[in-house]
């Protein structure tokens, strides 16, 4: 039996000889000894991989390629080898590839030809290139589309999602006045979506969670939570089951706050002491909530930390204060952060401003230790970025633009990709801020600061709706 | 096995004969097929293991036939009903039985429609159906069938939940005006964040994101009992004296050890109950989170739990015996009788030496619980008890066994007899003695050869008198034998004494049980390393040999 640490190893070494031989296949003919000896070194990590696990599989998801379900880290040793077989399979529309024992170096060799040589358009359902090979009879591999081609389409089911999500908020709001049990088993189904959007591609959510309504502030910032939190979880390599319950979690962190009353929650005014004591019951509140649903139907015990821990704080200075020390939860300290980043950058019927993206950080940052787990921020800041998606941007040739999608790269993290703003009736164009200027080893373009959208007159929303 | 496995072949057709009432025609035929194959299937999963070869050949049959319906007309996609599986809009399959229909099963779970498509592959249908296998076993736990089908992530296998249609119909807003109003605010513009924030601490350093990758695992892969009990010691402190709230609290966390148990998570439970110990001794607990602990403790202990255990041990038969003892022996004293239940009906061996070396643990400080179980009417159980006692070995237990050493069971009486054995008390030893009057002959014999062998000379006063007796003669020779060989086991000049009287007393009596008496006396005092029992033996024979010649002649 080889350990999981041997196997990961095996399986990180597949993906690198993958990669190799694309490269490599590119340049040479198929009788070329340098591919041979390659095709040889692949084949036989595929056999230990069949040995330990009788199935091959290599998925890929937007921005994160799989084998046998297992996410393939990146490493800065890495990343370069699993771009290529990223790009490569998305470039092709390959959603999964396939492979069945025995896989022959002539199947192997076959295959990669295919692969780099053919122009695959939309084959429907069913990817072009798989009939190609049954007609070449190579039958031990065998690729699947890509499961979201269209953009639009990933957008769509975002947004449905997204405001789902809200309308649960206002039905769980309106069961617990009704008395009527919770809708949790919807949390859990659209938990479950969002899990999969988001680890098929994470900037749709992401980019909806910029949309903050102040006047229905609780639904709205319970789901842009649970976004921020499963985009960490998901960094954090979380695996399916986990970010689930995570963001279910999230997604009723503040349900003990649907029995507090309004003339409380929107108050412009500073809040008395008993209004404050009121405010930091929500987190027993909801624990109680859970609890009274709790005997209908299955809670998943780590909800319920969550839902207490949530305003511990990382050193427990925060509420509910305890009788005897112990540790906040991990996912406690998730929902923390993105339940703090999220107030910060929303409008609020107290605080007639928002900070910006990176002032919320800022902030955030000074707060490591006490409120936040040090780690953690570092690991949110790597999941969301620097400038989040949805941030409007200047650029050092004062082009304005709107980030849409973060560097997965964690040294280049202020380095997004912007879509700049259209001037004068033209169209917008995405600009890779990691480009690098030949000339002068820099960057061609940078970011000069983050700007107010409104001040614009841009909604950025609009880009993810 | 081949005959079993024909049997249980039967039965699966039996019951689809029965289900079945109309043959469909045309082209539900072929769904109706599938459909039978698939309930098969599924009913096989249930009854052989998983390495049995029909259960193998049914999934082979099962994927081979779906394959060649998926390439013949694309997905096979039907609807399920509260007892029905619909195909396109006629029901193919129908099963109103509540505890095996397979279309109930599901529809119980919220699911509405399930398809299979081209290029299933045999290990996605082999984990598709082990997750209804493991939804039976989980179903007490937090999982649901539904999400345990999400997280296969199988890519030829798509199904509809309940929860995907009673989504009342919603406004998504096609562009922003519709709430832009409600977000406006102004915000503060920033220059560039790498001249004034501190980007670069903000970067992980090298290595600095998979040390935590790596630590996090650990906190994520199994849940912090420990973290949830603290939660929930703080949340009764907060509820008070709320008995309402109190029982809220206290249910939530009974059903999460029902889950441990029902999983067997045999480590978690270990942890869980350690740390209870450890809480229990906190003096700044009040009243009410003592009582909170208590109630863990004792829930555990209780039969339903302790059923609900053995239940699990039973379904996952490889548990490690060593963990279970470790567990069973952090029970609180509700757990006595309950695992005295346990033991009698546990099958493998291991098994009741854990649950027995667990009850000598828990017995200890609970003496008068544990002999109560005497009383008990099955022989097995007061067995096991009265063994247990032996173990404990303290002297509050004589009293107890000596309750049962009239036990109409022979066996018990026995286990009574050689635990007395083991205790140095002379009300053990007066105790053992008196199982030399006892109505079998096998226990009077053990009873001779134990107070022999653990009282030495003492036993002299019980076995002397006894052997010399006239009632002594009546009985078998096989019992004056043993009597006599424990007699000799006795290495004084005493028992010596006892020998020689016999053997001159018993002179005349019956001529063959005599001679057969004789030799044994005569083997006995040989085999003793005493001085005088060689001198006993050689007079002994040149008397009787004075006697023979005389008798002869």
């Amino acid at each position: 039996m080889v350990s999981v640490q041997n196997l990961y190893q095996t399986r990180l070494d597949f993906v690198r000889k993958l990669s190799l031989l694309i490269r490599t296949i590119e340049i040479y003919n198929s009788e070329n000894e340098t591919i041979e000896r390659h095709l040889e070194e692949c084949l036989h990590l595929i056999s230990a991989i069949f040995k330990e696990e009788k199935r091959l599989s290599l998925k890929v998801l937007i921005d994160a390629i799989f084998v046998n379900e297992e996410r393939v880290r990146v490493s800065k040793d890495t990343y370069q080898s699993i771009k290529l077989v990223m790009d490569e399979l998305k470039d092709r529309r390959i959603g999964e590839v396939l492979f069945s024992w025995p896989v022959s170096p002539e199947d192997l060799n076959g295959f990669l030809y295919l692969l780099m040589r053919g122009n695959w358009g939309n084959g429907g359902d069913e990817h072009p290139l798989r009939a190609q090979l049954i007609k070449e009879n190579i039958y031990s591999i065998t690729v699947k589309p890509s499961i979201f081609i269209d953009e639009e389409l990933r957008k769509k089911e975002a947004k449905k999602i997204y405001f789902r999500s809200i309308a649960l908020g206002k039905e769980v709001c309106q069961n617990l006045l009704e008395d009527r049990p919770l809708a949790l088993r919807k949390g859990k189904r659209l938990a479950q979506s969002m899990v999969d959007l988001l680890l098929s591609d994470k900037v749709p959510l992401l980019g909806l969670a910029n949309i903050k309504n102040y006047d229905e502030y609780t639904y709205n910032h319970s789901v842009n939570v649970t976004i921020y939190s499963l985009a960490l979880g998901a960094r954090l390599g979380f695996s399916k089951k986990i970010l689930a319950e995570l963001g279910l979690a999230a997604l009723f962190h503040d349900v003990g706050k649907t029995r507090i009353p309004d003339s409380i929650l929107k108050k412009p005014d500073k809040l008395s002491e008993v209004e404050w004591e009121i405010i930091r019951s929500h987190p027993m509140i909801g624990v109680e909530e859970i609890l009274e649903y709790h005997q209908f139907a299955e809670v998943p015990p780590r909800i319920l930390s969550a839902i207490f821990d949530h305003h511990l704080n990382f050193n427990i200075s925060g509420y509910p204060q305890l009788k005897r020390k112990k540790k906040q939860t991990l996912f406690g300290r998730i929902i923390t952060l993105a339940d703090v980043y999220d107030a910060m950058t929303t409008p609020r019927c107290y605080r007639k401003w928002v900070y910006s993206p990176v002032d919320a950080l800022k902030v955030m940052w000074k707060e490591c230790g006490v409120h936040f787990d040090p780690s953690l921020f570092k690991v949110f800041v790597n999941a969301i970025g620097v400038y989040p998606i949805g941030s409007l941007v200047q650029l050092d040739d004062d082009e304005m633009g709107i980030v849409s999608n973060i560097n997965p790269e964690p040294k280049l993290l202020d380095r997004p990709a912007v879509l700049t703003i259209a001037k004068e009736g033209g169209e917008g164009r995405t600009i890779d801020l990691s480009e690098p200027d030949k000339k002068t080893g820099g960057f061609k373009r940078s970011i000069v600061r983050c700007l107010d959208p409104k001040k614009y007159g841009i909604h950025v929303q609009e880009q993810f709706l | 096995m081949q005959g079993e496995n024909t049997n249980r072949n039967q039965k699966l057709s039996d019951n689809q004969n029965r289900i079945i009432t109309s043959q469909p025609s045309g082209k539900y035929r072929e769904a109706h097929e599938l459909i039978l194959w698939l309930i098969k299937t599924t009913k096989s999963y249930r009854i052989y293991a998983l390495n049995n070869p029909i259960l193998t050949r049914f999934i082979e049959q099962l994927h081979q036939k779906l394959k060649s319906y998926t390439q013949k007309h694309g997905a096979f996609r039907f609807s399920i009903d509260e007892f029905k599986f619909i195909f396109d809009g006629e029901a193919i399959y129908e099963n109103g039985d509540m505890t095996e229909s397979l279309p109930f099963l599901m529809h119980r779970n919220g699911l509405r429609e399930l398809w299979f498509d081209s290029g299933l592959r045999y290990r996605e249908l082999t984990d598709f159906l082990k997750t209804f296998r493991s939804y039976e076993i989980l179903k007490d736990s937090q999982e649901d069938l539904v999400t345990l089908l999400w997280d296969k992530e199988f890519s030829s296998i798509h199904f509809w939940a309940t929860d995907d249609f009673l989504w009342a119909p919603i406004e998504i807003p096609e562009k922003m005006k519709h709430i832009i109003e409600k977000m406006e605010m102004p915000m503060g513009e920033q220059e560039n964040p790498q001249l004034k924030t501190p980007l670069p601490r903000w970067l992980f350093q090298s290595g600095e994101l998979d040390e935590v990758k790596e630590a996090i695992p650990q906190e994520i892969e199994h849940v912090d009992y420990i973290n949830l009990l603290m939660t929930l010691v703080e949340v009764i402190n907060h509820f008070g004296k709320d008995r309402k709230k109190f029982e809220l609290v206290l249910n939530f966390f009974k059903k999460i050890l029902d889950s441990l148990i029902h999983l067997q998570d045999l480590k978690n439970l270990i942890k869980t109950l350690s740390f209870t110990k450890i809480l229990i001794n906190d003096r700044r607990l009040d009243s009410n989170e003592m009582g909170f602990i208590q109630k863990i403790t004792d829930y555990l202990g209780e039969a339903q739990s302790i059923e609900r255990l053995m239940a699990s041990l039973a379904r996952f038969k490889n548990f490690k015996h060593e963990e279970l003892q470790k567990y069973l022996c952090l029970l609180s004293k509700t757990a006595i009788g309950p695992l005295c239940e346990a033991w009698v009906k546990m099958e493998s061996v291991e098994g009741r030496m854990a649950i027995s070396n667990a009850l000598v643990e828990l017995g200890r400080e609970n003496i008068p619980t544990l002999g109560n179980l005497l009383e008990d009417k099955r022989p097995l159980l007061v067995f096991n008890v009265i063994h247990i006692l032996g173990k404990i070995g303290n002297d509050q237990c004589i009293p107890y066994i000596s309750r049962v050493k009239g036990h109409r069971d022979l066996k018990v009486r026995n286990e009574v007899l050689h635990t007395l054995s083991l205790f140095n008390q002379q009300e053990a030893k007066a105790l053992m003695a008196s199982f030399l009057d006892d109505s079998e002959m096998q226990i009077r014999i053990n009873a001779a050869k134990i107070l022999a062998k653990k009282m030495g000379a003492d036993a002299l006063s019980y076995l002397g008198p006894l052997i010399l007796s006239t009632e002594f003669d009546k009985r078998r020779l096989k019992e004056q034998k043993a009597f006599l060989e424990s007699l000799g086991k006795i290495q004084v000049p005493d028992s010596i004494r006892i020998l020689e009287e016999v053997l001159y007393r018993r002179l005349f009596s019956r001529r063959a049980q005599w001679k057969k008496l004789k030799s044994c006396i005569e083997r006995v005092l040989a085999s003793m390393d005493l001085d005088e029992a060689k001198v006993a033996l050689s007079s002994w024979k040149k008397k009787h040999e004075g006697l023979f010649f005389r008798l002869l002649y």
